[in-house]
């Protein structure tokens, strides 16, 4: 043999020296190592295949969810935004009164309301000021009216001697005969023209009468004008004040309320912001993984370029994928799946590795862990679901697709 | 109403008594009369001791207040208290007359 002869040239000084029959035990050996070598490194060979196909489906599942919990946190940034904006615009709008189309913050509206109070007021207090000149001029007048009235009962005691001089005229005239005629028609005229005059005057009496209710009724009607008790207004300033101030204070309140809101809503946009910038460890995660698959490449690689060394040398049949596994190879398999928990992946590597003989783990898959992940939402209320009431199959479906690899082992997302 | 003046050089001090309302405008305007016979260059009005004043009450004040503006004095309000300082403040009287 080709080995036994390599064998001989490296050490024929220390070979020669030993019995053939322990020569022979020797290579038979050395024949079964190099043998196994080349089944463990079929066995490394599927391993690192496997592991490659799996690194690769744990990347593409980190970068999914990646993806998509990226584009959830910026959804989440454009409704804080929508948000923020909103309570800005509440806050502007808070103080501000729409007068059909007309902006007046609430400030001049209350201004406006105590001058229009204020004016009210003005104008009461000058209608009495008014009435109240009127009802001075008024006693000047029923002064003068008196005056008038004495002056009246002047004219009627004078009128009333006038009558009783023109009677006494009449009778002396009388007496006179016929030479006292004409003077006795003049006595008549006076008398005639005194009753004209007590005529008169009783009109005029009767007139300055009439001026003289006219002017109490006067009185009376400005009295009702002018005399106004203020005590409700004075309640009612003081109300409205109470009021206004009342408003003012609530409008401050909510402004300020609506302020800190948006704020809050300002600060959650940047702690959102920040997170999305933390999802920069997968393009991290992503090239060391890569870095990974390449060590595993080189290793496979090497241990190929060994195994074929080692076959041509060794003049051994190859380990054919094609052909049914050794014993060796099976054993280790098993050792490997036995110590995989997730039961997918176990899955992927019976079928991966053992090849043909993947019936031989049947039983071995069966009995693997398929948990599967519990992924809590949170419900319109903003609570969690409980884990330990939830002990079903996966109720939440945040992945898909290539997710489902990852469904069957223990970790619970919250 | 009552009222009592006291004259001090050429200033004239009002002390009212009373409530000044429209029923008091004949001794309000006695009173206006008292004080145009008067050779002063300002007036005081003492109201600490009227419980309450009406509209007509302040619009005799405002008539007065003219009187003083056309005869050249000055007129002062002091001494209001409850009531009758809460009318001067809602009127802005007050200001108006110097108080």
């Amino acid at each position: 043999m080709v080995l036994t002869e390599a064998v001989q040239r490296q050490d024929n000084s220390k070979t020669a020296l030993l019995p053939e029959n322990i020569k022979q035990k020797s290579e038979d050996a050395l024949v079964l190592m190099l043998q196994r070598w080349l089944e463990m490194d079929r066995v490394l060979d599927r391993g690192i295949t496997t592991a490659d196909q799996e690194i690769d489906l744990v990347a593409k599942f980190v970068e999914k969810n990646t993806d998509e919990l990226s584009a959830l946190f910026h959804n989440l940034i454009e409704n804080a935004q929508s948000q923020t904006a909103g309570m800005t615009s509440i806050v502007e709008s808070a103080s501000i009164v729409d007068l059909g189309g007309e902006k007046m913050p609430l400030s001049d509206v209350i201004e406006f309301l105590e001058g229009v109070f204020a004016e009210g007021i003005t104008n009461v207090l000058h209608l009495s000021q008014t009435a109240m000149s009127l009802v001075f001029a008024l006693d000047d007048v029923v002064v003068d009216v008196s005056e008038v009235v004495k002056h009246i009962g002047e004219i009627e005691k004078i009128n009333k001697q006038t009558n009783l001089l023109a009677l006494n005229a009449k009778i002396e005239a009388s007496r006179a005969g016929e030479a006292g005629k004409g003077f006795g028609v003049v006595a008549d005229e006076v008398r005639d023209l005194s009753k004209n005059i007590n005529g008169l005057a009783n009109t005029l009496r009767t007139r300055i009468d009439a001026v003289h209710n006219g002017i109490e009724k006067g009185h009376e009607q400005l009295q009702s004008i002018a005399s106004l008790d203020m005590s409700g207004n004075l309640k009612a300033k003081d109300r409205i004040e109470g009021m206004m101030v009342a408003l003012v204070d609530q409008n401050m309140d909510f402004t300020d309320k609506l302020a800190a809101s948006a704020e809050l809503s300002a600060t959650l946009q940047q702690e959102i912001s920040s997170v999305i910038q933390r999802f920069q460890f997968q393009d991290k995660a992503q090239q060391q993984l890569d870095g990974i698959r390449t060590t595993l490449s080189v290793l496979r690689e090497l241990s190929g370029t060994m195994a074929e060394e080692t076959q041509d040398g060794a003049e051994l049949p190859p380990v054919d994928d094609n052909t049914d596994n050794t014993d060796n190879m099976d054993a280790w398999i098993n050792s490997i799946i036995e110590r995989c928990q997730l039961g997918e992946m176990r899955d992927r590597l019976v079928q991966n590795m053992a090849l043909k003989d993947s019936h031989k783990f049947a039983d071995t898959t069966e009995n693997a862990i398929t948990d599967d992940i519990e992924l809590f939402g949170t419900d319109s209320g903003g609570s969690h679901d409980g884990g330990g009431e939830n002990t079903g199959p996966n109720t939440s479906q945040g992945t898909e697709g290539d997710s489902d690899i990852f469904d069957d082992d223990d970790v619970e997302l919250f | 109403m009552e009222y009592r003046i006291e004259t001090s050089g050429k200033e004239a001090k009002v002390i009212f008594s009373g409530d000044i309302t429209f029923s008091e405008n004949v001794s309000f305007r006695q009173l206006l009369k008292d004080i145009a016979e008067l050779d002063i260059d300002s007036s005081v009005f003492d109201l600490a001791n009227v419980g309450m004043v009406d509209s007509a009450g302040l619009g005799m004040f405002l008539i007065a207040r003219e009187q003083a503006e056309t005869s050249g004095w000055k007129l002062k309000v002091i001494g209001a208290q409850g009531h009758v300082a809460s009318m001067l403040k809602l009127t802005k009287l007050s200001d108006l007359l110097d108080g």
